[in-house]
């Protein structure tokens, strides 16, 4: 399978580099994340290399993520090098604990429009409780996970209960009928 | 070499500055817009301080040792960490290129022109915003104004000492510097010297931008300890950590938050949020 990303000049500390990604000659540097991938000229590469700034290379990789993934190794090895910052093993809920109310509510959001939809229940609950926990004196944040977990507890019990109408309807209809009915009797006439 | 001593220069251009104020000053009453060429400058006077644009892992340094390093502080203490850690051979050439990358040459051609050169720490001169992000790290370190005042060796240049005071063969103007620094007294009017052009054109909410950004910023010099008690306040660019938020939760939709680089990356950064809570300093995120 030929590789279609090449890295063709690596910083010295061995954490930025520069590769050649579908034609398009771009920078990477830490975290890596899709605003740290600047795109820049053959020209902006010799003067890095003619500054002593980055050393040539010639790494081949499937795809992006695996440059990234080789860049971030190197970017662990280098803070390992330094001891200047530990990797901790903390959970979800110790991760968020300096996120701001807009990421909480982002993030509930994102639970309620394509976690739940997608019907991984887990990790929507997981995220929803963490996040009412981490906000127990915001009254609007704790109703709106408060929220997310009901209709979790409620797909829940459909999913056990109605496996066959899951089957036979996508969730999206699903989730807005069970708003909309109480009983078994009015279930099993949609069902039907 | 003699050396020159570069805060002996901020307090003789003085008179100077001020000689050139009221030229401005003139220009500006000629032109009916005095009144907004001194509302500029008292904001300066009123509001100046110092910011210091740090990557992470440099922040972390400064909390942890309790001081500021100079940059071949900052080196001499990364090659003791490494020999004490690791058993690599530690190359010192290696540290400066990877900190100071392409400025390194022009970096100690500018310190050994002067006294005490190795010991300086630089930032800029802040009004409000995070500084410098783009070029020097998203953490932006603004020191408490009294504490600023009270440093005996502080000097302001007109603009980044490497890029406009050194040319292409490693040598110092000192010409030019001489007449573009200022001593803390006199900042508010090398602040309108250089934006008496700029003042009328720019909405005064913008203001702090103009004097303070990736393109464009009054240098300030320091060579007294910069200790962690000096912060006033850390801006954060808020930016950076929701694109951060973004890549956990799409990680954590696809099952594979736990080992990942981003996961690592952000633990790391609350152990920075966690030290400047211990330590009683605070802290915001800023958009911008």
């Amino acid at each position: 399978m030929s590789k279609d990303v090449a890295m063709i000049a690596i910083s010295t500390d061995n954490t930025s580099a520069f590769i050649v990604n579908d034609g398009k000659l771009l920078l990477l540097t830490p975290p890596y994340l899709a605003s740290d991938q600047i795109e820049v000229t053959e020209n902006d590469i010799d003067k890095a290399l003619q500054l002593d700034q980055f050393k040539e290379c010639d790494h081949k990789f499937d795809n992006i993520k695996e440059a990234i993934n080789f860049l971030e190794n190197q970017y662990i090895e280098m803070l390992k090098r330094f001891g200047v910052v530990k990797s901790s093993t903390e959970n979800f809920k110790e991760l968020l604990k300096y996120a701001d109310e807009g990421v909480y509510i982002n993030y509930l959001k994102r639970t309620k429009n394509e976690l739940i939809p997608n019907r991984k229940f887990d990790i929507a609950e997981a995220i929803a409780i963490d996040i009412m926990d981490l906000n127990k004196e915001n009254p609007d944040i704790k109703n709106m996970a408060n929220d997310i977990l009901q209709k979790i507890r409620k797909l829940r019990y459909w999913k056990t209960r109605y496996q066959n109408l899951l089957n036979k309807f996508p969730l999206e209809s699903v989730i807005e009928r069970t708003e909309q009915v109480q009983t078994d009797e009015q279930i099993y006439q949609i069902a039907a | 070499m003699n050396k020159y001593n570069i805060f002996e220069m901020g307090d003789k251009n003085s008179d100077q500055l001020k000689a050139c104020y009221d030229i401005i000053k003139e220009k500006h009453r000629g032109q009916g817009s005095l009144c907004i060429l001194e509302k500029f400058t008292k904001m300066i006077e009123d509001k100046w301080s110092v910011s210091i644009n740090m990557p992470p892992e440099r922040i972390h340094r400064f909390l942890s040792l309790g001081h500021c390093d100079s940059i071949h502080g900052y080196i001499e203490s990364l090659e003791r960490t490494i020999e004490k850690t690791s058993d690599i051979d530690v190359d010192r050439e290696a540290l400066y290129r990877g900190l100071l990358k392409n400025w390194k040459d022009k970096r100690i051609a500018f310190e050994k022109t002067f006294d005490n050169g190795k010991s300086f720490k630089y930032g800029a001169l802040n009004v409000g915003g995070i500084g410098i992000v783009g070029r020097y790290g998203y953490f932006c370190v603004i020191l408490d104004r009294s504490e600023a005042e009270k440093y005996l060796s502080l000097v302001f240049i007109m603009c980044d000492s490497l890029r406009n005071y050194v040319d292409d063969n490693c040598c110092v103007n000192n010409k030019k510097l001489e007449k573009e620094v200022s001593n803390r007294n006199h900042v508010q009017i090398l602040a309108s010297a250089k934006h008496k052009e700029d003042i009328g054109l720019t909405p005064t909410n913008e203001w702090s931008k103009m004097i303070c950004s990736d393109t464009n910023y009054i240098e300030a010099i320091i060579q007294d300890d910069i200790k962690v008690e000096h912060i006033g306040i850390v801006y954060i660019k808020k930016s950076k950590f929701d694109e951060l938020y973004n890549d956990i939760f799409n990680k954590l939709a696809d099952g594979s938050v736990d080992g990942s680089f981003v996961k690592s990356y952000l633990s790391d950064l609350n152990t920075i949020f966690e030290k400047m809570d211990q330590d009683g300093i605070r802290w915001e995120k800023l958009n911008e």
